[in-house]
């Protein structure tokens, strides 16, 4: 239903954009260009495939922030920078910011989260079919599956990734999260949400090698009204691209290496 | 044709997978043919647009089967039920991950002939000593290292995240030069260029491998490198070093049913490449979805297996 809503909120928003595009250029973009189309897939739709990853700060910290030790300083992705806690949120926000080297759900190799799992500083690989969106993640070898084949949510209501439907607008990928849990964070800094989160995110292509990310984030436990991050991914260059391992338990646990016992034990 | 787990059971196969079903399947190979050979008339393999054979769907295991002939069976009614062991999320997954399809007698092991992973004698001397460390000898003190790795939520590793297991289901994807794997355990994936492109540098050390397809008529022929020396080639201490290459073979035999075949080389653990050979894959009814399995979210082995206490989550 909100997805609805916000659906025909956009749609409205997309025609004003259409109708304004000429004479109201956006940042970048040369007077009188048409927005960017993105090439296709097979079957008609923007091609979001590829290994994509953020050139940001924003696991640390997704409003403004100066460096700290090991914490590179960072503009902040949060619209306004002004994330709209109620006030006993806000008053645990600080307390998780306080707790953050130990309490952060990634210090336990939890799942990240949608939305923090796109702004890990990890790569990141789209996978597109007419009836799914598949995204590995290299942190913790995490993935998710957004459905885009006209299915509404499965009524989960405890998944730390949530349950991703997705539909296209144009040229963007609109996918509706909710069934979340309420353990993970938006970021190192402690903010937070409850079960009551509901994530709705935008994937644009905006060039040949950017998308532009956009994620509204609803909580009515927690947040007085609904606020948004945006951020760009950047395609990954390199030719031999692939992802790699992150696996957080690794370095935590004792191994039994073979490859050593090979040589004292053959 | 599946046996469901009691809800006792379900605590205990989550905490240790990897060993509770030893004893169900013993059970179960009484009542519970093996599966069919998938012959018969020949399967039209359906085509995607761009012309490869089409393997995509939702599926789950066949079978549970065991590694290898004459594998000694674990001890009756083994491992025993952790007692005031807890999961968090005990029974709150979906159905199918209680319905583990039990039945298959054959062994995984298809070459050499006598059916037995060709361990050199140090390596079957070492795969013996971890396997006591299962939790399958009371008077054993667990070494931690020795742990099945899977049971400590570490990546399962191929080809084992593709022998039966329980939690196991799979999703595959196809688009035009690529096809990739979807594993519900522990939301692993596996994403392989049909590119015809390189492995990575040797030093290069993955959970899963680096795994590069083609297609040979209706086969996936995967090649795979680039292990590290951490996991099994399948369960009971299957174990490789990071020289390990895999060559694995997808053949659909009918509209529901994937085949696996898959060669392994690794000349400092066998005297010889061995290969493993079975149903893999069922589709499964229209509509299905995977369910999410954060397994280091849940895991409680700390209690169940080494009697610490951990500290409750923070809410």
């Amino acid at each position: 239903m909100r997805a609805r809503v916000a659906g025909c909120l956009v749609a409205a928003a997309v025609v004003v954009g259409l109708l304004s595009a000429a004479a109201r250029p956006t940042a970048g973009q040369a007077p009188g260009t048409p927005p960017y189309r993105a090439p296709r897939t097979l079957d008609g739709k923007p091609d979001l495939g590829g290994i994509w990853q953020v050139l940001n700060t924003a696991s640390w910290n997704i409003q403004a922030h100066n460096a700290a030790e090991g914490v590179p300083a960072g503009l902040g992705v949060v619209e306004g920078n002004v994330i709209p806690y109620q006030p006993a949120a806000a008053a645990k926000k600080q307390e998780n910011f306080e707790k953050r080297l130990t309490e952060d759900p990634l210090r336990k190799c939890f799942l990240a989260g949608v939305p923090r799992i796109t702004y890990m500083p990890f790569p990141l690989q789209i996978v597109q079919t007419p009836t799914h969106v598949g995204i590995a993640y290299e942190y913790n070898h995490a993935s998710r599956l957004i459905y885009t084949n006209g299915t509404d949510h499965s009524g989960v209501d405890d998944f730390w990734m949530g349950d991703s439907r997705g539909h296209w607008e144009g040229e963007t990928l609109v996918v509706d999260v909710t069934g979340f849990n309420d353990k993970t964070w938006f970021d190192q800094a402690g903010n937070f949400h409850s079960d009551a989160l509901h994530v709705i995110e935008r994937y644009t292509r905006t060039g040949a090698d950017i998308i532009s990310y956009e994620a509204t984030i609803e909580d009515p436990k927690v947040f007085t009204r609904p606020w948004k991050m945006s951020m760009p991914l950047y395609r990954r260059q390199e030719k031999n691209i692939r992802l790699l391992d992150y696996v957080c338990l690794e370095f935590r646990e004792p191994h039994v290496s073979i490859d050593e016992l090979v040589k004292t034990r053959k | 044709m599946r046996n469901r787990l009691p809800a006792s059971m379900r605590v205990v196969a989550c905490v240790i997978s990897g060993m509770s079903l030893a004893p169900v399947l013993a059970v179960a190979q009484t009542k519970v043919p093996a599966a069919p050979p998938s012959a018969g008339k020949p399967y039209t393999v359906p085509r995607t647009p761009w012309g490869d054979p089409d393997i995509q769907g939702t599926y789950k295991n066949v079978s549970m089967f065991p590694l290898e002939a004459r594998a000694p069976l674990p001890p009756e009614g083994a491992p025993p039920a952790p007692s005031g062991s807890k999961r968090v999320d005990a029974g709150a997954g979906p159905e199918h991950w209680y319905e583990v399809p039990m039945g298959g007698t054959t062994p995984m092991v298809v070459d050499p002939p006598d059916r037995r992973v060709p361990y050199q004698p140090w390596a079957r001397a070492l795969n013996t000593e971890i396997n006591k460390h299962q939790g399958e000898n009371p008077e054993v003190k667990i070494k931690r290292e020795y742990l099945d790795h899977r049971v400590r939520c570490l990546p399962a590793g191929s080809p084992r995240v593709t022998t039966p297991c329980a939690y196991c289901g799979y999703q595959i994807l196809q688009g035009p030069g690529f096809v990739a794997f979807f594993y519900e355990w522990n939301h692993l994936y596996q994403v392989v260029p049909l590119d015809g492109s390189p492995h990575p540098d040797p030093g290069i050390q993955l959970w899963m491998g680096d795994a590069r397809g083609h297609w040979e008529g209706n086969t996936l022929v995967v090649d795979v490198a680039n292990f590290n020396d951490k996991t099994w080639v399948a369960r009971g201490a299957a174990i490789h070093t990071s020289a390990m290459h895999i060559v694995e073979r997808y053949t659909p035999v009918d509209r529901n049913t994937i085949d696996y075949r898959v060669t392994v080389e690794d000349p400092a653990v066998f005297t010889r490449p061995w290969t493993m050979a079975f149903p893999a894959f069922e589709r499964y009814p229209a509509g299905t979805e995977l369910y999410e399995y954060a397994c280091a979210e849940g895991n409680a082995i700390d209690e169940t297996v080494f009697g610490v206490t951990t500290k409750k989550e923070p809410k």
